[in-house]
């Protein structure tokens, strides 16, 4: 070897360490460019490989030095090497790039390649070699399918909780879960439904499709849907406790017929409703075009909750509206105090569905008491609007028909001045301000007097 | 909304006699959905009045009934039609009092208040349509009586699945 | 349908019609026809209407019955509505409804008390 340094120019030995240098540079970037996960090669103008990196040599099954001067007709079959040879073509001459997402499947699994090729141009534009970087985005693809997926389920749940806000019957909002359920799995139709007492399942929600396209008319159908026998594809999933997926009903042992006029079931999922962990109904979908798969039944199982939650809370509701108007019920009893007289205490808010109750009580009572008085006392009636005063006078002038005279009894001085103002007209009617002075009326009206006791017993005997 | 199994039907009005033919027809079936003693004499008399109108202004028409369904709601629909001079002024028409034939005036306002819904079709020299709808209040104890021989048919979809 | 008659009856000094269930509007012109032949006849106080019976009272039957009762008042006699049902007061109080001055009574018992009470013009 010769020495260094001696024999050599200044500039030479400039010019060594600057060849150094690069080669070091080129190493490091060779090595860079190797061991990126990217699969990276460049062709030159005529489509031959001039370069290519591990990545991209291992899925040839070759080794990366050896690619130079090869082409894809070597490693790919015909048409497949063709067409990519036409495409590259297509960018070398027209000096573009391009950058695009492919499906393809390799040994039975699939895969998302994002591409990315551009033709490497010199400072006229003339097109020099082909550049080409595929980045294997499976992975990403996949989380960006669940997060949609996921998305979509938790939009599902928000609906389900706005709705129940929104929906006035625990059907209502039963109809909206199923919806929702529907969208989240790309089914056609399908129902939900409780087990009631007697152990047999009542359907509270039936989509569409199910019902235009069976030949039952509509209002039989609604008796035909409760109280049904558990059995069938959907009854498996109330006894057994499970979700279940079907995707070839017709061959299910447990398959039952469908009634006429019925769409014919090509896919099934059904997931029982829980609650406490017992079983307490059921939903089922139908018809996804391809089948269901396990990601379709997680999706709906996460639903589960909030649906039933959400109708739990809205049968809560309506039980405790119900409740609500029975105490109201019972506040308002028409009572007689004496022979001929009846007091109907009122308490609380009149709506117009309060008053016809009242009203009626209050007239059949005045009938079968026969009583010539009635005394409509309104002390806890906190507040009087024109539609209370109307139901009031109402009430009033349809006893007085029956020949009954009415007192209207408990009109507060904030009562009164609300009615006055409000231009209700009570001047065919007695009104009182306390039930005492109603009372008073009354008697009077009977031609009864009260007289105290005597005082002693003796004073009597004279 | 459906038609259920109940039935429906229609009465001829052609004379005062016919009222009451309606009127007894009404009473029927409106007992039979179970609604409560008052609120059969309101719908019995919204109908009254609602076929005298006919009789007196039109001459003649005709009732159609039907029972009507909406989720689990059962009511009774009447629906009141003629080919006579038809009512010139809706919103007149509707109000107490008022009445072009010396009467009370209290026929369609009253036939309002009486029942849930009404809707009222009219053109002058064509004729009218007055439909009126009462809505059954389950809560309000009687329950449903099914008609026997409807039930024979739900079953036989019951066995269908 | 031939009209179900009605007939009106004296009980003391009074005269007392009996409204049949379903009144035709045939009845009820025949009821106002009769009323004022018998008022003619006797010399009453005044004339009780039985509608204990009666489930519907439509606009056609009230304002009969308040013609009929202003006639009985120009012929010095005063008319009292006996006996009608709860159903049919809600209903007559909806419809709008009004009996105007005639008097009402919870049943015949207490109408013919109240004429009863009433100074006889003839003087007894």
């Amino acid at each position: 070897m010769k020495e260094r340094g001696k024999g050599k120019t200044q500039s030479s030995v400039r010019g060594d360490k600057v060849r150094l240098a690069l080669e070091e540079c080129q190493f490091r970037l060779g090595l860079l460019v190797n061991y990126l996960p990217q699969k990276i090669f460049v062709k030159d103008k005529d489509l031959t490989y001039l370069f290519c990196n591990d990545s991209y040599a291992r899925d040839l099954n070759i080794k990366a030095e050896n690619i130079a001067g090869m082409t894809d007709l070597d490693f790919y079959p015909k048409d497949l090497a063709e067409k990519y040879r036409a495409d590259d073509k297509r960018l070398i001459d027209t000096a573009g790039s391009e950058l695009l997402q492919e499906r393809y499947t390799l040994e039975g699994q699939e895969f998302v390649v994002e591409t990315f090729k551009k033709a490497i141009t010199d400072k006229d534009g003339k097109t020099i070699c082909l550049l080409g970087v595929f980045n294997d985005i499976t992975e990403i693809k996949q989380v960006e399918m669940e997060a949609i997926k996921k998305n979509k389920v938790l939009n599902a749940i928000n609906t389900i909780f706005r709705e129940n806000i929104k929906c006035d019957t625990e059907e209502d909002l039963a109809r909206t879960c199923l919806v929702a359920a529907q969208e989240v799995t790309g089914s056609q139709f399908g129902f939900i439904g409780e087990l009631n007492s007697a152990g047999r399942f009542d359907t509270i929600a039936l989509s569409n499709p199910g019902w235009d396209a069976c030949q039952v008319a509509r209002g039989e159908a609604t008796l035909l849907i409760k109280d049904m026998e558990v059995r069938g594809l959907w009854g498996r999933v109330i006894q057994d406790e499970r979700s279940l997926i079907v995707n070839k009903p017709k061959t299910h042992p447990d398959r039952v017929g469908l009634p006429e006029g019925h769409p014919p079931l090509t896919s099934f999922l059904g997931v029982p409703l829980k609650h406490g962990g017992r079983t307490i109904g059921m939903i089922a979908l139908a018809n996804k075009p391809d089948g269901y798969e396990i990601a379709d039944q997680e999706a709906v199982e996460a639903l589960v909750t909030p649906i039933v939650e959400a109708m739990r809370s809205k049968l809560a509701d309506q039980t405790l509206a119900r409740q609500a108007q029975e105490i109201l019920e019972l506040s308002t009893p028409v009572v007689q105090v004496w022979e001929g007289v009846v007091v109907a205490p009122l308490i609380g808010v009149l709506d117009s569905q309060r008053t016809y109750r009242f009203m009626e009580r209050f007239l059949e009572r005045i009938v079968d008491t026969e009583s010539p008085v009635a005394l409509v006392d309104i002390t806890g009636v906190p507040t009087v609007d024109t539609e209370t005063a109307q139901h009031l006078i109402e009430a009033i002038t349809a006893a007085r028909l029956l020949g009954t005279q009415v007192v209207l009894t408990g009109v507060s001085p904030a009562i009164a001045q609300t009615l006055v103002h409000l231009g209700v007209d009570l001047s065919d009617i007695e009104t009182r301000s306390s039930l005492v002075g109603g009372l008073r009326v009354a008697l009077n009206i009977l031609g009864l007097e009260i007289i105290r006791k005597a005082e002693s017993p003796r004073e009597e005997r004279r | 909304m459906a038609e259920l199994g109940y039935g429906n039907g229609h009465i001829g009005i052609a004379n005062e006699g016919d009222i009451v033919t309606v009127r007894k027809t009404v009473r029927d079936k409106a007992g039979l959905l179970g609604f409560n003693p008052i609120d059969v004499t309101r719908i019995v008399t919204a109908a009254s009045e609602l076929a005298r109108n006919i009789v007196r202004y039109a001459g003649s028409g005709l009732m159609n009934w039907r029972v009507i369904e909406i989720g689990d709601r059962l009511g009774l629909e009447l629906s009141f039609e003629d080919q006579g001079p038809g009512i010139e002024d809706l919103e007149q028409a509707l109000e107490p009092g008022f009445t072009t034939s010396g009467g009370l005036g209290l026929g369609l306002p009253g036939a309002k208040r009486l029942m849930d819904e009404m809707e009222i079709k009219s053109q002058k020299g064509r004729g009218t349509r007055v439909m009126i709808r009462k809505w059954f209040r389950r809560d309000i104890v009687k329950p449903l009586r099914v008609d026997t021989a409807n039930k024979e048919r739900v079953q036989r979809f019951r066995k269908a699945g | 349908m031939m009209a179900e008659s009605v007939s009106v009856n004296k009980i003391r000094d009074v005269l007392l019609v009996t409204v049949p269930p379903e009144p035709e509007d045939e009845t009820i012109a025949l009821l106002q026809g009769k009323v004022l032949q018998a008022m003619e006849r006797y010399e009453v106080k005044g004339l009780v209407i039985d509608i204990s019976t009666v489930e519907t009272l439509d606009s056609y039957f009230a304002r009969t019955i308040i013609e009929t009762a202003q006639m009985v008042r120009l012929m010095g006699g005063r008319t009292i509505v006996a006996g009608m049902r709860p159903g049919v007061a809600i209903t007559a109080t909806q419809l709008g409804l009004t009996l105007g001055e005639l008097s009402t009574a919870l049943n015949v018992d207490r109408a013919l008390d109240l004429l009863g009470q009433e100074t006889f013009k003839g003087g007894h």
